[in-house]
């Protein structure tokens, strides 16, 4: 059984079919790229496998662990494991970094009932070992933060709610090499054998500092090419036309 | 049996009762000194004459038959818990309020023992001078201090409630705080709850003598339940020169009633007065806590947060008058509407000739929950001078569905995403609050999400 | 459940010698006027007080002398032709009632001038009164903007007179576009009531600049209602009052349709002992999802004894909507002053370019010299 595998995917965005036949598979403990042109519909996959109710999806399944979730609601998928990582996360006024982590924390977790002490030191050491700076974290969820440091809070998110999917949209747009190397130190420190990363970019630069097993070339809807790290290379030379079908 | 609206300023019917002799009877029965009931008579006498306000609620359905019953000195004014709408009782189950207080709050039984509590902060008061008692013992043990302020700064005139209150007022706290004491804990209304019936007129009058501090916290999150359903209360605050006043109301008044609040203070040379109110409850209320700027560098800062939900219409705002130069206020407004609740922001900004070189500024947030529901902002903005800065801002605006999407990507269930994201616009305001209150707020809030979220 | 809530009620008064069915009978087109005089005389004038209006000499009426009407378009004639010519039929449907129905009533009943537009294609059309030879102007204008049109209405007033009433109602079809100029330029005129109902269709657009440079009390009002889809609507007023002059400004964005888009923007000056009230109001009632709008007001006031007063009004009955506003006053920037002054520049000069600022954007877009003229006059005037 695969952690992930996406059977025959059909899907549109209002009118218009974005997703046309998208097949991929992801086992446990792999680090996937998806890499393509703008506006290809990248997102839309990660949109996809989070259950972004504006997008339909009109064949085709998901099967997650075995189970197919084309029907459940976005939180059901977060607490069965699945992570979107977001390029452009949104502003909450009044909530605290500190807060919101631990009402998710608490949501995905359930049984454990941690207290707000004891996570918050959890929630310190994360933080340190990722160089975020604490104070960070009593600022409000997204509120004027830069690309940065946006980045950084997904990032952070990532290592405490530690889902079994996580899937990285662009994670590296409009990060000086400083940002990268620390959002690369955050994604490498969830890997493990039971973790996937699937990063979905449109330059090869992170792939530089998360290592993928599997790379798929995504032109027009579907995943037209699946090989190594070196068909990033091939991409950076020849361009994507070179794969357009 | 509704009453139109025309007769209910003509109350002269003998079988409603509310007249001179009810009035004295309530003087008599409270044992005040004859300064006292002259007041209430007068305030009657106006009462009678004057109409109704001209702007906001719709108040043709009040009754005041209804309420003369509960005037009466001798009346009944407990309920038994059996009438207590179950909705209270949930409610006080769900906030884990304990057993006594509850039949405090549905105005059921006498005395709450408050005493206990109240009798150890009562030895540090002393000796710090301050007095605080419950507002009719205040008028006999200290006649002069409350003739001189009593209803002074809002006299019966100024509207049809006033006159009403000035009338039939009762219970209450009054507050002196000697120069130079900074009073180190808060004080609580509640403490004051003497007399059965929970206040619905209660007077409450502080006064602050220069350099003095003070926080006072009003009301408490859960529902308070009365048979009786007009609550028109006062409070009065005189803040000296260089004081420093924090009053910090959350009111929930159980859904039937009319909650038409006049909330008014004074502030002398380079005096801060800060104004936290949270309105949850009534069906109707009327409330815009005001701020006279009377001296120079006096300031004041004004928190509100209102909740509007299903048959609620809140009318609530804030009145800041500037009177001197080098004066400053801000106005930080924030209302959710939701399920067909009306939200009304209405404020009125004075800037007068001689306040040169003041600054303002005010901004209002609306929230809509969804398309039934409605929110008004109505602010009324007077600038007589040319060396003044004055700035307000508006907006109205819901909760869009990516940031409720990006809080379920992160395993909230969609109500938990509502009311965090909802807690989260109020959350600068109720910051402000006492702690147990903002945690009660909060609470209050999720519940009308059905979240379980803290 | 339905709720209601009470509103304030404006006082009226009666004066001696109203105009009434005499004065219809001797300006014409009786039968057309009588319905709306019986429903004036019933009226009394509104109590302002903001204006401090408390009454209103009226003076003897007669025909407006003179040509005011020039440019072209599928239709243009004064109002009294398009009666005799049958243009206007019953009239008119809109349920307005301006600044206040006395005045609506008084345009309707009595007017003495007034044009009938109806465009199509591209066109341009200059309506220009002059109060020095004609001290009462009661206006009653029509103007329809066909579906695909574009029209653009140049309204100026200017002179000395005595009262000056006017009610136009626009009709701006789908798809066309209507570009406003309304400028008045009478000081010393003690009464002036300017009223605007737009009505918007599916696609349509409509831009107003809006300017006051004078008149002892003046009292505006535009009422846009965007009816049909997708319709756009940008109001932008200009005021610079000086004297003792007093000015009621009130603007209404009204959203019946969704998606929506309106824009209210208020820009003056007061000085001397003048005082003005900007109003605006955005209502977007429960069906219109999906509307966008905004207002904005700024405010200087250059004399102590200046006021402005400022209410900007919000209500919402949709969620699905933008709706912001804001609005501020205050005194010349020091901060600009200073920096003018450092580069060499005198505080008299410092000043005028600051004001002249204030109003570039209505410098720019009016499209007549004649008329950018007149407004650069009337302000260099008064600054």
């Amino acid at each position: 059984m695969r952690l992930l595998k996406i059977i025959d995917l059909h899907a549109r965005v209002g009118e218009k079919e974005v997703i046309k036949g998208l097949n991929l598979e992801i086992d446990y403990g792999e680090v996937h790229a998806i890499m393509g042109p703008n506006g290809a519909g990248k997102t839309t996959l990660a949109n996809l496998i989070m259950g972004n109710p504006n997008y339909k999806i009109t064949s085709g399944e998901i099967l997650f662990e075995g189970k197919n979730i084309i029907n459940l609601s976005v939180d059901e998928r977060a607490k069965l494991g699945i992570f979107q990582s977001f390029q452009y996360p949104e502003e909450i006024p009044g909530v605290t970094v500190r807060n919101f982590l631990k009402v998710a924390y608490d949501a995905l977790h359930p049984n454990e009932k941690i207290s707000v002490f004891d996570f918050g030191d959890k929630l310190l050491k994360i933080a340190k070992s990722l160089k975020i700076d604490p104070v960070f974290l009593d600022r409000y969820l997204n509120v004027g933060f830069s690309g940065g440091e946006r980045k950084k809070l997904e990032i952070l998110q990532l290592n405490v709610l530690k889902p079994k999917l996580a899937i990285l949209d662009e994670a590296d747009s409009g990060l000086d090499i400083d940002a990268l190397k620390i959002v690369s130190k955050g994604i490498n420190a969830v890997l493990n054998e039971n973790t996937s990363v699937l990063v979905i970019t449109h330059y090869n630069r992170i792939l530089e500092y998360v290592k993928p097993q599997f790379v798929h070339v995504f032109v027009n809807g579907r995943i037209v090419k699946t090989g190594g790290p070196m068909i990033a290379e091939e991409l950076e030379a020849r361009g994507y036309d070179s794969f357009a079908v | 049996m509704k009453k139109d609206f025309g007769e209910f300023n003509i109350i002269t019917r003998k079988e409603s009762g509310f007249d001179r002799r009810l009035i004295e009877e309530i003087s008599f029965n409270k044992e005040e000194p004859s300064w006292m009931r002259e007041l209430r008579l007068r305030s009657l006498e106006i009462f009678l004459r004057k109409s109704n306000p001209n702007f906001g609620v719709d108040l043709s359905a009040l009754d005041m038959d209804e309420i003369v019953p509960y005037l009466k000195p001798n009346a009944k004014k407990s309920a038994s818990w059996d009438e207590v709408p179950d909705e209270i009782k949930d409610t006080f189950e769900k906030l884990g309020i304990p057993e006594a207080e509850r039949k405090v709050l549905s105005g059921v039984g006498a005395q709450y023992d408050s005493e206990v509590v109240y009798q150890n902060i009562k030895s540090k008061l002393k000796e710090l001078g301050v007095i605080f008692l419950d507002m009719e013992s205040a008028v006999k043990e200290y006649p002069d201090l409350v003739k001189k302020y009593f209803m002074r700064l809002v006299p019966p005139s100024d509207h049809k409630f006033a006159a009403l209150h000035g009338a039939v007022w009762s219970g209450g706290s009054f507050v002196y705080v000697p120069e130079g004491v900074e009073v180190p804990m808060p004080l609580q209304a509640y403490f004051m709850m003497a007399s059965p019936g929970i206040g619905q007129f209660e007077h409450t009058l502080i006064i602050l003598e220069k350099g003095a501090k003070l926080h006072f916290i009003e009301g408490c999150s859960a529902p308070k339940y009365s048979a009786s359903n007009l609550h028109s209360g006062m409070v009065e605050i005189y803040v000296g020169e260089g004081a420093t006043m924090r009053y910090s109301t959350i009111q929930n008044w159980s859904k039937n009633t009319y909650n038409l609040n006049t909330k008014r203070a004074v502030i002398g040379k380079d005096g801060t007065m800060v104004w936290v109110s949270g309105s949850i409850g009534s069906s109707k209320t009327m409330l815009y806590p005001a701020s006279i700027l009377r001296e120079k560098g006096a300031r004041a800062e004004h928190m509100n947060i209102t909740y509007a939900g299903k048959d609620q219409h809140l009318d609530t705002g804030s009145k800041v008058i500037h009177l001197a130069p080098y004066t400053s206020s801000k106005v930080d407004a924030r209302s959710i509407s939701s399920d067909g609740g009306w939200s009304f922001y209405r404020g009125l900004l004075r800037v007068s000739p001689e306040a040169h070189h003041v600054k303002s500024t005010v901004e209002c947030s609306a929230l809509m929950m969804d398309d039934r529901s409605a929110s008004d902002t109505l602010p009324i903005i007077e600038v007589m001078n040319n060396d003044s800065d004055v700035g307000h801002e508006a907006r109205v605006g819901r909760i869009r569905e990516e940031q409720i999407y990006y809080l379920m990507s992160r395993g909230l269930s969609e109500d938990d995403a509502k009311s965090m994201i909802v807690r989260g616009f109020m959350a600068p305001i109720i910051k402000q609050l006492p702690l147990e209150y903002a945690i009660e707020f909060n609470k209050l809030v999720n519940m009308n999400f059905k979240s379980s979220v803290g | 459940m339905e709720m209601t809530m009470v509103k304030p009620e404006t006082r009226v008064f009666n004066i001696h010698k109203d105009y009434g069915l005499n004065e219809a009978k001797k300006l014409g087109l009786f039968e057309w006027r009588k319905p709306f005089v019986k429903r004036y005389v019933e009226e009394g004038f509104p109590r302002w007080k903001r204006l401090k209006l408390s009454q209103i000499p009226l003076n003897d009426l007669k025909k407006y002398t003179g040509k005011y009407l020039d440019g072209n378009a599928k239709i243009l004639e004064s109002f009294s032709e398009a009666i005799q010519k049958g243009h206007v039929g019953k009239f008119p449907k809109m349920g307005y009632d301006g600044a206040h129905k006395k005045f609506t009533l008084m345009s309707y009943a009595f007017f003495n001038a007034g044009f009938f537009i109806e465009s199509s294609g591209e066109s341009k059309i200059y309506a220009h009164y002059t109060l020095d030879s004609n001290p009462v102007i009661i206006e009653n204008s029509l103007v329809i903007v066909k579906s695909g049109s574009e029209l653009t209405v140049v309204r100026e007033i200017d002179g000395t007179g005595k009262l000056r009433v006017s009610t136009t109602n626009f009709v701006v079809e789908e798809g066309a576009k209507l570009n406003f100029f309304n400028v008045l330029i009478a000081p010393k005129t003690p009464i002036s009531v300017d009223s605007n109902v737009y009505v918007v269709g599916n696609n349509a657009q409509v831009e107003t600049y809006d300017v006051i440079l004078g008149g002892d009390k003046t009292a505006v009002n535009h009422e846009i209602r965007l009816e049909g889809v997708n319709a756009k609507a940008s109001l932008f007023s200009f005021y610079f009052t000086t004297g003792q002059e007093r000015a009621d400004l009130e603007c209404k964005l009204i959203h019946k349709a969704p998606k929506t888009t309106g824009y209210l923007e208020g820009n003056g000056v007061v000085k001397e002992n003048s005082y003005v009230v900007f109003r605006g109001n955005i209502w977007i009632p429960s069906d219109a999802y999906g509307v966008e709008s905004r207002e904005k007001s700024h405010s200087v006031n250059l004399s102590p004894t200046a006021r402005v007063d400022a209410i900007p009004s919000l209500s919402v009955r949709n969620n699905m909507v933008t709706a912001e506003h804001g609005a501020s006053m205050g005194s010349l920037d020091e901060k600009k002053l200073y920096y003018m002054m450092s580069r060499g520049m005198d505080k008299h000069t410092a000043v005028r370019l600051i004001l002249e600022g204030v109003f570039e954007p209505l410098m720019n877009a009016i499209p007549m010299k004649s008329v950018k003229r007149s407004v650069k006059n009337g302000l260099f005037s008064r600054i």
